[in-house]
Order: C-alpha cells, then sequence, then structure tokens
C-alpha cells in the first residue's frame, strides 16, 4: 500500500517538475533580445536581433535610449523599427552616437490587431569603457585630458636642458 | 650669457603655472547666461496653453524630461523636496515632457505611479508644443533645469541631475545644489 502511494507521490512530484521546466522554456521564449556585441562600446554599431513569438505582430519597434550614468543624462530616445526575418525573426542595426554614454536602456514594442504591447520593458546593458572613453577620472566631468601631460613635458625639458647647462 | 641662464627658470615657472592651472579649469556643463529667456508656450495637462510670462513674479524652475528617462525619475525626487521647501508663491516649478511622441494620458500614469509610492509631484506639468526643446537644450540630455529669475531672466541651466541640498555619498562632489542657487536668487 506504502509502495503505491510512494509511486503515486513519485509521479506527481515528476509531471510537476517537468510541467515547470517546460513553462520555463516557453517564458524564456516568448520574447528575447541579442544585442551583438554583447558589452559594446560607446560610438560603436549594435546588432539587435529579436525573437518575438507573439501572433500576428504587424509592426516591431526597438526603442533605446543612451545615458551616462557619471552625470545622469539621458539623450534622446530613437525608435527603431525592427525587419521581419521569418516568423519570429527580427532584425535591426543602430550607431551609438554619444561618445560619453555608460548605459543602453531599450524596450521592445509589437502592433498586433489588439494594439500596442510591450514585450520587454527598460533593459539596461552597460557599455564598455575604454580608458580613453573614461576621461572622469572618478570626478564628475574633466573635459581636459592630457591638458596636464603638457606641463609634464615642458617641466621635462627644462631639466635636460638645467642639466646640459651644469655639465657644460 | 646671462639671459641664456635664465630660459630655464622661465620654463620652469611656466611648468608650475600651467599645472596650477590645468586644475582650476572649470570643466562642468553649466551655463550662466545672464540674458532674458525667450517666452515659450506649453500645453498644460488640463489641455489649456500656458506660458513661461504667465509665472512673472516668482522664480521658475523649468525641467525638461521625458517619461523613458530614468535619471529624470531622480529628479523629480529631489524637485519634490524643492517643491515641498519653498513656498508656492516664491517658487513655481515647470515640468515640461520633450518628447512629443508622449502624450498627457502617459504622463498623468507617470505622475500616477508616483503618487502610488507616496510621492506627490504637486507642480505644474505640461507639454512641449512650440519646441521649448529646440530653443532651451543644452547638448540633447535629460533631464535638463532652467532657473529664472522673477523677470524672467535665465539665471542658471545645467544638464543632468542636480540634487535639492545634500549630495548623496559616491556622487560627484561637483554635483549642483538647487538649494544654493535657489536662495542665491531669494536673497
Amino acid at each position: 500500500m506504502g509502495g503505491k502511494i510512494n509511486k503515486k507521490f513519485i509521479t506527481v512530484l515528476i509531471i510537476f517538475g517537468l510541467y515547470l521546466t517546460s513553462y520555463n522554456i516557453l517564458a524564456l521564449n516568448a520574447s528575447t533580445i541579442e544585442i551583438i556585441p554583447e558589452k559594446p562600446e560607446p560610438e560603436s554599431e549594435i546588432q539587435i536581433r529579436a525573437i518575438i513569438d507573439t501572433e500576428g505582430v504587424e509592426q516591431a519597434y526597438f526603442l533605446i535610449q543612451e545615458c551616462d550614468i557619471n552625470t545622469g543624462i539621458c539623450y534622446e530616445r530613437q525608435n527603431l523599427s525592427l525587419a521581419r526575418l521569418d516568423e519570429s525573426t527580427y532584425r535591426t542595426s543602430y550607431l551609438l552616437k554619444e561618445p560619453k554614454a555608460t548605459y543602453i536602456q531599450y524596450n521592445l514594442l509589437v502592433k498586433t490587431n489588439f494594439g500596442w504591447e510591450t514585450l520587454i520593458k527598460e533593459k539596461k546593458i552597460d557599455l564598455e569603457i575604454s580608458q580613453n572613453n573614461d576621461n572622469n577620472g572618478g570626478n564628475g566631468n574633466q573635459d581636459t585630458p592630457g591638458f596636464e601631460i603638457i606641463g609634464i613635458f615642458l617641466g621635462i625639458l627644462c631639466m635636460m636642458m638645467l642639466f646640459r647647462k651644469r655639465k657644460r | 650669457m646671462n639671459k641664456l641662464k635664465i630660459i630655464p627658470y622661465i620654463f620652469i615657472i611656466l611648468f608650475i603655472i600651467l599645472i596650477s592651472l590645468s586644475g582650476c579649469i572649470d570643466s562642468t556643463t553649466d551655463k550662466k547666461n545672464i540674458n532674458t529667456g525667450e517666452d515659450f508656450s506649453f500645453l498644460g495637462l488640463d489641455g489649456f496653453e500656458k506660458n513661461l510670462s504667465d509665472y512673472r513674479g516668482q522664480i521658475v524652475i523649468l525641467d525638461m524630461w521625458a517619461t523613458w528617462c530614468s535619471p529624470c525619475g531622480y529628479q523629480m525626487l529631489e524637485l519634490e523636496k524643492v517643491n515641498n521647501y519653498y513656498d508656492a508663491e516664491i517658487i513655481e516649478i515647470i515640468s515640461i515632457d520633450i518628447d512629443q511622441r508622449e502624450t498627457i494620458a502617459m504622463v498623468q500614469e507617470y505622475i500616477d505611479e508616483f503618487q502610488n509610492n507616496g510621492i506627490n509631484l504637486k507642480w505644474t506639468f505640461g507639454m512641449d508644443v512650440e519646441q521649448i526643446w529646440e530653443k532651451y537644450k543644452i547638448s540633447g540630455g535629460i533631464p535638463t533645469l532652467y532657473i529664472f529669475d522673477e523677470n524672467g531672466n535665465i539665471q542658471y541651466s545645467h544638464e543632468g541631475v542636480s540634487v535639492f541640498s545634500e549630495i548623496p555619498s559616491g556622487w560627484p562632489k561637483n554635483t549642483i545644489t538647487l538649494k544654493e542657487k535657489i536662495d542665491e536668487l531669494i536673497s
């Protein structure tokens, strides 16, 4: 009797587990966005590939804005129309414009017979900031990179001249 | 010959001056244009058109924003502090949604979301219908704030988040504090 109950319990658990797994797979596949490269640099081109499983999609839009976390500034949002490649795949590309942007934020919107629907809302991606781009020095805006180098260069020149004079 | 000996010392002095100056260059994005701000019109959330000149006699903070801008949400919290601190007769805050693709309903929904979280954005909101953005944008980023004095003169402008009085820890030390600017104008 106890063995039968155990078998039933295990069967229920397995079915429940399978249900949860399939639910997760479905949920993951509902709408996804792939940004290439995964961590783009400011002022670089990105490829956007969207998998949209919603039925009756008339238009798909990718809304993107570039922001600078150091100053708390966001630049004008761009609405990009996605081109349909097949039943559920859409694609577009975009050239990031702002040299000081530290992250991008995007939404994925579709227009169906029932109106507009937001499939992905306000997702953030940090940008890859190279040393050359990061001229903030952790101290807000410093728009004069390299200015000090002139002074250092002149200083070295002076020292060299002084030593030369003394040798003579 | 003696004159030649002086040259290296002149270079050293120049070097010291350059090093000192490099730390003194103002690198903020602030602009203090002491001129009369062009009047502008905007569409209030009640559907009626309003002008900047309607608020002569008051200090006006023009806040340009959009619902999709996350730093603008933080700016709203700081403006709420300004609104709570000063008498409404002294200061008028005008928050203008500069994205002409957005609607009054979207702005109202945004305000309601704050309200649901216990934050009352109790000041003037409006939509940009006459290209305020084109006249007043600095480099194209939001939030952008302008402060006009009682006569409608631009006394201050800034692109990026400004705080009310206290700079949160971890923020750049040169973050703008609105209280200081407003108190200067009131006095």
